[in-house]
């Protein structure tokens, strides 16, 4: 299996065998609402008590992606120590940059490149335009919710 | 701390190996018809 080492963000591949028995993290998740990222890191606040944390990039990974500024999302702690972010199932991120929509365009599944304002690139929809919100699965990091969500435009892809 | 067997390990879990923290990205239970079970 590939692991993460959550403090220093290297990577590793371990074997284990079946009946081996794993130590596994307890977790407090706290609820924290993102502020803003800079070169210190990336700025939550604790949505009760006010405290401010900072994560480093090690610790989000591709998250960062994800995180829109005033979002609320749950921060996992290890003691004291944070150790990742729980995101919701997905996220509206408006599209940013974007090939312009193709008129006439075939119904067919097509998908074009869109840059989001995070900076996180997805497959969208040829009808998608500049400034159009699109909702994407945290998970998959793709556009398709899986159902057809009310006013979202999305049924199609 | 929570022990769990090595076959009931998933994707996105937290584990301590060796006094350090580690997240799961990726994770395959192997049981081959002829050897002995794996996690890989």
């Amino acid at each position: 299996m590939k692991l993460r080492n959550i403090r220093n963000g290297t990577l590793q591949d371990q074997r284990l065998r079946s009946e081996d028995v794993i130590q596994r993290a307890n977790l407090d998740e706290v609820e924290m609402q993102y502020m803003y990222s800079d070169s210190a890191g990336h700025h939550f606040m604790d949505t009760k008590s006010y405290e401010q944390i900072s994560l480093s990039d090690e610790v989000l990974g591709e998250l960062v992606g994800y995180l829109v500024p005033e979002s609320v999302i749950k921060v996992e702690f290890y003691g004291t120590e944070p150790v990742g972010i729980e995101l919701p199932q997905t996220v509206d991120l408006a599209v940013t940059d974007t090939a312009p929509a193709i008129k006439g365009a075939t119904a067919s599944a097509q998908l074009k490149p869109a840059t989001l304002e995070t900076g996180l690139v997805v497959q969208v929809p040829p009808f998608i335009n500049v400034g159009d919100r699109v909702r994407v699965n945290t998970e998959t990091a793709s556009t398709r919710t899986g159902r057809r969500d009310e006013g979202q435009g999305q049924g199609a892809g | 701390m929570s022990s769990i067997q090595a076959t009931r390990l998933k994707k996105g879990n937290l584990i301590v190996l060796d006094g350090d923290l580690y997240r799961i990205l990726d994770l395959q239970h192997v049981t081959p018809g002829n050897l002995r079970g794996f996690v890989a």
